[in-house]
């Protein structure tokens, strides 16, 4: 049985998938406004991705702290800690 | 060719269709009569009423957009994008540099300021809405997307092209239902003869093939429900036509002031040289006996064009395959003709693509151009058997080859809309001179 995906490669592929970010361009310290050119729509975009995937609650204190790449896994790796409160799976006819 | 003040021209044309992407694809399928009408693949149409429809094959925004703008878009949007960088590429209007992928700027030596941009649409993002209200059914208001905010609006196709083109000149989306396109490019038309611009581009862009869209047209009878035989479905000015056919895509031209197309040396493909909408105030969904509405807007855009109803060749005529438009558009262009009708040369670019509601006008004017530059009309498909009630010359069978002056696009649309744009064709080499 193979494990379920770390956050980091779950970040990693919704990157590439939803913006086309290639891994390589996705160190810790890359600033995601400048260095990956992601606005605030697409971080909340990413955010609803990846809520749905784990499950949970993705709702930093401060956003506005939010600026690194490691920022924003750390974050998501917190939430995961927390682990509440969950997110309801959603049940939908066809994938949205 | 002698160019009078305020003259506008055709530099550039972009489409996407059921018969692919490209101009060059639309251009080869109308003239070879290939029909495009299919069982639907976009969902499951197994429980609907009508179960096929013209679809853009094998269209897919994040092979042909940077992934991060193609997330952004609902599909109306997104063949928006494609067709005005087809009809900006092909006016000689973009820049030769590479681009940043996200962005593809103009040639640095126009005036962005200048240009402007009306995509119409009659339907708008109707697949983002449903899916995401069904998110919003389903999992509550936080599992809505951000960005139905900015795939939703109407006018965000027309704004998405123009931020990826830094087209910063008046920018905004017109909606008369399946006159929408037609006006788009009327009203843009309006902007370059009174000076706000010197180039625009219009047309228009529809994605309705969608569950929802498709059950409230089948519900109200406006669809042909021939779903043993597709191909043969859109019928126009047919004894035995039952009704039109859904399609999508965009279709966009390229309109410049024609002293600003000569000092760059651009080639005018047609002359864009008169427009006129009017309103029925009659019925919803049904035009008035003969046609009269209509019959006015045809009128009054010959008289823009400084044109004599003998003047004109061809008509590409909205001809939807609906018992009621047919013939009541047969009736008001033998109004407006009279005897000469039986010398003018009509098609029904829809009897091949199906209607493309918002976006019809659009892919018909660029079908309009094709025709006026190349002289040829292409035919309309399965009139097997004229409508009494329709007696005009329609071009049947294969393309038909013809010196064309002057031709007609008409689009009408429910809420009584009517639009008419008059193209003139434009002397060989198509070199815009000054007189």
């Amino acid at each position: 049985m193979s494990r379920p995906p770390s956050v980091e490669q779950r970040l990693a592929a919704a990157m590439l998938d939803l913006f086309g970010i290639p891994e390589a361009d996705l160190s810790p310290d890359a600033e995601l406004e400048t260095d990956l050119a992601l606005d605030s729509l697409s971080v909340v975009e990413l955010q609803v991705v990846l809520e749905e995937q784990l499950g949970v609650r993705i709702s930093p204190d401060d956003p506005s702290a939010v600026r690194t790449l490691g920022d924003l896994r750390a974050v998501i790796e917190e939430a995961v800690r927390r682990g509440a409160p969950a997110m309801p799976p959603l049940q939908l006819s066809e994938d949205a | 060719m002698p160019t009078r003040p305020g003259r506008v021209v055709v530099t550039g044309l972009g489409a996407v269709t059921p018969y692919g992407i490209g101009v060059a694809a639309l251009d080869d399928g109308l003239r070879a009569g290939r029909p495009t009408a299919r069982p639907i693949t976009a969902f499951d149409a197994s429980d609907h009423q009508v179960r096929f429809a013209c679809e853009v094959p094998g269209f897919d925004p994040s092979a042909r957009l940077p992934r991060r703008l193609a997330r952004q878009l609902d599909r109306f949007a997104a063949y928006a994008i494609v067709a005005a960088e087809e009809a900006l590429s092909s006016a000689g209007l973009l820049a030769a540099t590479p681009d940043d992928g996200l962005h593809v700027p103009l040639d640095p030596a126009l005036d962005a300021e200048r240009v402007a941009v009306c995509v119409a649409s009659g339907i708008g993002a109707i697949t983002e809405a449903t899916e995401q209200h069904a998110r919003l059914l389903a999992g509550g208001p936080s599992r809505v997307r951000p960005y139905l905010s900015i795939a939703l609006p109407l006018n965000m196709a027309g704004g998405q092209v123009a931020i990826r083109h830094g087209l910063r000149g008046p920018s905004f989306a017109i909606v008369s239902a399946c006159a929408s396109a037609g006006d788009a490019i009327g009203a843009a038309l309006d902007l370059l003869r009174a000076g706000r611009a010197d180039v625009a581009l219009a047309g228009g862009s529809e994605a309705a093939i969608n569950p929802l869209t498709m059950a409230g047209f089948a519900t109200s009878g406006a669809l042909s429900s021939r779903n043993d035989e597709p191909e043969r479905a859109s019928r126009p000015f047919d004894t035995d036509r039952d009704g039109f056919v859904c399609g999508d895509g965009a279709g966009l031209l390229v309109l410049e002031r024609a002293e600003h197309a000569a000092a760059r040396g651009a080639v005018a493909l047609a002359e864009l040289a008169g427009y006129a909408a009017t309103t029925d105030a009659h019925h919803v969904t049904q035009p008035p006996p003969g046609g009269t509405g209509a019959a006015r807007a045809l009128r009054l855009a010959l008289r823009d064009a400084g044109a004599a109803p003998g003047d004109i060749d061809h008509v590409n005529a909205h001809g939807t395959s609906t018992v009621l438009n047919d013939a009541a558009e047969a009736a008001a262009i033998r109004t407006v003709f009279g005897s000469h009708t039986d010398t003018i040369a009509v098609t029904s670019t829809k009897s091949a693509i199906g209607h493309l509601l918002g976006a019809a006008g659009g892919v018909e004017a660029v079908a309009t151009v094709l025709a006026l530059r190349d002289g040829v009309v292409a035919p309309t498909q399965n009139l097997e058997r004229l409508d009494p009630a329709c007696d005009l010359d329609v071009v049947t069978g294969s393309a038909r080859k013809l010196l064309l002056r002057a031709a007609v696009s008409n689009s009408f649309g429910f809420g009584g809309h009517n639009a008419a744009l008059v193209f003139r064709a434009v002397d060989g080499g198509g070199r815009v001179a000054l007189g």
